[in-house]
């Protein structure tokens, strides 16, 4: 009987010999993986998971130092969607999802185990990936797909869709109340506006050109459509006068669209002939390397007049100072608040932030534009008044209590973003 | 030459401090230096545009979502981006004057687009915060000291004002000439203010070059010829 005793204990020590090789190798994997949308979230880009930790402890030399959740798209590998220290806890929210149409994910967690010592940053790249080789990652199964589902409306953003809808409101009709007589409506004077017309006079009695500057923003940026409106009136002005007009451009679009403009300009002003496609060209879309070309034109030309309209960053104070060295008369407009100073100081005349967007409206006196910017202003009127009404509510708010404070409160709190 | 410095290196810093000082040659006045580094700037820069925006933009956007789909995580090709691909041809219409006009149709639709995203942005981004953010209380209470109510206060009557300088169809008389007075002034303080933070950053800019010119170029570089 002691041979068979004997192989048998042998059999259940190669055994538990052999599962504890196996589970050195292989340590647990997350448990009972679950994912589910998050009701709070509007959007459906958001997804909780959580999960159990393994059940079978780690090998003496390593230990557990953390999670990776992923996810993809069915049909996906998996990606990294982020990573999860050890002292956060089995659960983890992502917002990175995506929005309509709410794409269902297979998602999976990972468990990372390292040596003693070592910590997850340490293991992991810059884009979070654990490379390091000592490092064991052991996924759990995957579930899914899961589906974050979004609503239909965001109701966090419903103040953006009244305003939205008051402001167009408010602009619409009066634009349908001002058409018959837009030329009755009052706008104030705008001095850099009024120095246009001057300062193409005077390109014209020195027979010297003019450069047109319209900002380093994209063509879909408000200020550079603004800024174009205006390219528009001076080209029309200088073509009157067969002035040039010299337009270095940052956007290669910007570029076809000006060419289009000062092409129409020269055709209303029955000078196509003069139009000078030649004198509107794409430079560089690189910031100073677009500053050094446009300083060295300016310097060459030495024009009569620079105009610089549009959305303007660190660029704004080298471009006005070296045409204020030029002895040209400048004329600034822009939106970007950061940049009006320096225009201020180097220019003689400078369009602040709306004043560029008025500029149009002023210049052109079409009823259409002549309406909106009447529209614009009785918006204004309205946005006056809810500051009036919200700092007493704020202010009502903090003195009283019960009832009132809290609906003068919520009042405040509607305009948060 | 100093043996610490590998030779690209070397040849590196010479580049940079002779452009840096051909662009600096420009505050004495233009000159046939500073044309060349003009030139320089604006063809590399030129040049590294259209590599990045073929790497950044066309590669990944339009000719791996077609062609290599597992390169940008997709299961199959994604033909939808054939449509701005094909709206960004649209743009090579330029070079056939006969057929130049098609190359409205993408300026109108990124004009349009962006125009429509713009409205409910500035909404979000620039009125709501700002309109938030000054319905403060103008009284003290236990939360507002008395020098946070005036600040607050000030902040108020500051934005309103600011408001009527921006009132166009009405003549800035009496009230509203009063008012877009006041808000003129407290544009100029935010002005100078902006304007001296923003100078104290470019003095820092020019710190830097100088810095680069004195440590890795005069330093490094040039003192060892004279035996420094």
């Amino acid at each position: 009987m002691k041979a068979p005793e004997a192989r048998t204990t042998g059999l259940v020590m190669a055994l538990l010999l052999a599962s504890a090789c196996a589970w050195a190798a292989d340590p647990g994997a997350p448990l009972n993986l679950r994912a589910a949308d998050d009701p709070e979230d509007d959007r459906g880009i958001v997804m909780l998971v959580s999960w159990d930790e393994p059940e079978a402890p780690p090998p003496d030399d390593v230990q557990l130092v953390g999670y990776q959740l992923m996810a993809a798209p069915a049909g996906e590998s998996l990606r990294l969607l982020t990573n999860v220290q050890l002292d956060e806890g089995t659960q983890s929210g992502s917002n990175e999802f995506r929005p309509w149409p709410w794409p269902g994910y297979n998602v999976a967690v990972a468990a990372v185990y390292a040596p003693e010592g070592i910590s997850f940053d340490y293991l992991v790249d810059e884009d979070g990936n654990v490379k390091d080789s000592r490092a064991t990652v052991v996924m759990s199964d995957t579930i899914g797909p899961v589906q974050p589902v979004g609503l239909w409306f965001d109701r966090d953003r419903t103040n953006i869709l009244v305003l939205v809808v008051a402001i167009c409101a408010i602009v619409l009709l009066t634009i349908a109340a001002v058409r018959g007589h837009a030329e009755d409506v009052y706008i104030r004077p705008i001095a850099g506006l009024e120095a246009v017309n001057d300062a193409v006079g005077r390109a014209t009695e020195m027979g010297k050109p003019m450069v047109y500057v319209s900002g380093l923003s994209g063509i879909g940026d408000i200020a550079t459509i603004a800024s174009m409106l205006i390219l528009g009136h001076l080209s029309r002005r200088a073509a009157a006068y067969e002035t040039d007009i010299i337009v270095p451009c940052n956007d290669p679009m910007v570029m076809v669209a000006e060419r289009e403009i000062v092409r129409q300009a020269y055709s209303e002003a029955g000078k196509p002939d003069v139009y000078r496609p030649e004198n509107i060209w794409f430079v560089t879309d690189s910031q100073f390397g677009y500053v050094a070309a446009v300083d060295g034109i300016m310097v060459r030309e030495q024009p009569a007049a620079c105009f610089y309209m549009g959305y303007f960053y660190a660029e704004a104070l080298i471009l006005a100072e070296t045409g204020n060295q030029t002895g040209a008369i400048q004329i600034a407009g822009t939106d970007a608040d950061t940049q009006l100073p320096f225009f201020i100081t180097a220019c003689d005349y400078t369009l602040m932030g709306e004043e560029l967007y008025a500029a149009s409206a002023y210049l052109a006196r079409q009823p259409l534009l002549v309406a909106q910017l009447r529209g614009q202003d009785i918006a204004k009127v309205i946005i006056a008044a809810i500051l009036i009404v919200g700092v007493a509510a704020a202010t009502v708010a903090a003195l009283a209590s019960g009832v009132v404070a809290d609906l003068a409160m919520r009042f405040v709190e509607w305009f948060a973003s | 030459m100093p043996e610490a410095m590998p030779l690209e290196q070397i040849i590196g810093t010479w580049i940079a401090a002779f452009l840096t000082l051909a662009i600096f040659s420009f505050l004495y006045r233009d000159n046939p230096i500073y044309k060349f580094a003009e030139h320089v700037f604006v063809g590399v820069s030129a040049g590294y545009g259209v590599v990045i925006t073929w790497r950044e933009a066309v590669v990944p956007d339009l000719i791996q979502p077609l062609l290599d789909p597992g390169a940008v995580d997709l299961a199959g090709p994604n033909y939808v981006v054939l449509i701005p691909g094909a709206l960004g041809m649209l743009m090579f219409s330029r070079f056939f004057p006969r057929y130049d006009w098609l190359s409205r149709w993408p300026i109108a639709f990124v004009m349009g687009y962006s125009s429509g995203l713009a409205i409910p942005a500035a909404i979000q981004m620039s009125l709501l915060p700002q309109l938030h953010a000054t319905l403060l209380p103008v009284w003290p209470n236990g939360d507002t000291s008395a020098w946070m109510a005036f600040s607050n206060l000030l902040l108020f009557v500051g934005v309103l004002c600011t408001l009527a300088y921006f009132f166009f169809s009405r003549e800035h008389k009496g009230a509203l000439g009063v008012a877009s007075k006041v808000g003129i002034f407290f544009l100029m303080v935010a002005f100078g203010a902006g304007f001296g933070n923003t100078v104290m950053a470019r003095v820092s800019l020019l710190i830097g070059r100088v810095q680069f010119l004195y440590e890795d170029w005069w330093l490094a570089l040039v003192r060892p010829w004279f035996g420094g």
